[in-house]
């Protein structure tokens, strides 16, 4: 009788450390069932964020408070990659550094998401085009597509989309989510064109520290006439900068965009020189990963565009 | 009496070596380069196409990229909206706005074939943007999938007519002859990486 009971028990011991075992499993593959994307540069974390929601994890390959034009690849960042299942890029020459990272990485074939595939890019100005001459000439394009609404629409729709077939079980949520999050960035543009509805049309020339703004201005009809910076955030030296200004001069530029995020004390020199009006964009590639970080930043630029043809009209 | 000649102490012959090895180094590296490289074909347009990067306006590229954004818009209705839907859920360039002056001041007008639906924005300003035609095909067979002569038809296609003092003739058709016959350009756009990935 004795014996039958500890059998008994020790079956029930047995049983309930299995069920035990078995829940722990179920939910490790529970976590391990969410997606795990990587993304290179802070406004693609948004995107993703936004399409994705609580549905998969979104996994910054470099840490916040690196410039990604400076970026050099560090083994315990590379390290990320080997549990993802797909990254979203740049891919047009932003984050270069990402194939480097992929190769090196234990996980060399992951996914990849072109986010651009589908955006119409514009050609490099300033040095990042003469680099292209040659063979390549006009091959060289502007990567800066994130810092527009209408090139940040696009690329929400194209990785909802193949977010969409690789996820199936999660397509619906994802495209219910990227509409709506491109419908808030759509309206972001609208409230900043209203704002304009009362101000003529004005012949204002625009030049930008860095070659960065073409897709954000391109938005309200206006062309970038010149961009000072021979790279980013390398100084012009002090020959590149008084041509510069002679060429201000030349053209009437009357506005300059700079970039609040990495100021640069020459600014003021041409500043002085040219007496033309500075304004400062941010370039979306500073400080934390947040969800909202897009947004927030694509509004502070509209408004500066905004305040900078307002102001030129007068 | 024995002569021995005595060569003057000097490098030259270690010299004319080192030049040698430095020689065939040096086309060997030649060699390398000429046998390495490739060239990367652009690919060629067709007379009645127009690259987006290179040969429109800045008005034009703005107004192209908000069609291709439109079109995704588009396609997830459930029925093709019109112009006064479009602009009133804030669609560019539909929506009338500030920047509408700015980039020509299109006219919008929409026009329905079996298959096909066109967004025809007439310009009011050619020396700023030609008119432009947002052409989306839904094919409801297999044959409506080509062109003419063979070739895939794109579901979405903008193109561009440059009126010079013209007046942009709204197209009669909405099929790819028609367009190249009325003088309007398929505007194409080439996708690339980035210069040091491939």
């Amino acid at each position: 009788m004795m014996l039958f009971s500890l059998s008994v028990s020790s079956g029930r011991i047995r049983a309930f450390i299995l069920a035990g075992a078995l829940a722990l499993l179920g939910m490790s593959s529970v976590a391990h069932a969410k997606m795990r994307i990587g993304i290179t540069l802070h406004p693609y974390y948004s995107y993703v964020a936004n399409i994705v929601g609580d549905k998969a994890d979104v996994v910054p390959l470099i840490p916040a408070g690196f410039n990604p034009h400076a970026y050099e690849p560090r083994a315990e960042d590379i390290k990320r990659i080997n549990d993802l299942d797909v990254i979203v890029v740049n891919g047009i020459g932003h984050d270069d550094f990402a194939d480097r990272m992929i190769q090196s990485s234990d996980n060399p074939k992951v996914a990849i998401i072109e986010a651009n595939e589908n955006v119409p890019l514009l050609a490099a100005t300033g040095s990042a085009a003469r680099a292209g001459s040659g063979a390549s000439s006009g091959k060289i394009v502007n990567p800066h597509t994130f810092l527009s609404v209408t090139g940040s629409i696009a690329q929400v729709n194209t990785i909802a989309r193949e977010l969409a077939k690789m996820d199936p079980d999660n397509a619906d949520a994802y495209r219910k989510n990227a509409r709506e999050y491109t419908r808030k960035l759509r309206t972001l543009r609208a409230r900043a064109l209203k704002q304009l509805a009362d101000v003529p049309a004005g012949a204002m020339r625009v030049a930008t520290i860095h070659g960065a703004y073409d897709y954000l201005l391109r938005e309200f009809g206006l062309e970038v006439t010149a961009v000072v910076e021979p790279a980013h955030g390398i100084e012009p030296s002090p020959a590149q900068l008084k041509g510069t200004i002679d060429q201000m001069k030349k053209l009437d530029v009357n506005v300059i965009f700079s970039e609040m995020d990495f100021p640069s004390t020459y600014v003021d020199t041409i500043r002085k020189e040219t007496g033309v009006r500075l304004y400062a964009l941010t370039h979306i590639s500073y400080g934390d990963y947040l969800p909202g970080k897009l947004e927030t930043e694509t509004a502070k630029n509209l408004d500066t565009v905004v305040r900078a043809i307002q102001e030129s009209g007068r | 009496m024995t002569v021995q000649a005595i060569r003057p102490a000097g490098a030259g012959h270690e010299t004319v070596a080192v030049l040698g090895v430095c020689a065939l180094i040096f086309l060997l590296a030649i060699t390398t380069v000429i046998l390495r490289t490739t060239s990367v074909s652009a690919p060629e347009l067709a007379a009645n196409q127009i690259d987006a990067r290179h040969g429109l306006t800045a008005a034009e590229q703005g107004i192209y990229a908000d069609l291709l954004v439109a079109a995704d818009e588009i396609a997830f209705a459930d029925t093709t909206p019109d112009i006064e839907t479009l602009a009133s859920q804030m669609i560019p360039p539909f929506a009338t706005d500030a920047s509408t002056a700015r980039r020509g001041s299109h006219e919008w007008r929409m026009q329905q074939a079996s298959a096909a639906v066109g967004y025809i924005g007439i310009t009011h300003d050619p020396d700023t943007a030609g008119s432009v035609l947002l052409l989306m095909t839904r094919p409801s067979t297999s044959d409506d999938a080509f062109d003419g002569h063979g070739h895939a038809t794109e579901p979405v296609q903008v193109w561009l007519y440059q009126p010079g003092q013209k007046q942009t003739p709204v197209p009669s058709m909405l099929d790819h002859d028609s367009l190249v016959r009325d003088g309007w350009k398929q505007i194409v756009s080439q996708f690339d990486a980035g210069a040091t990935r491939h």
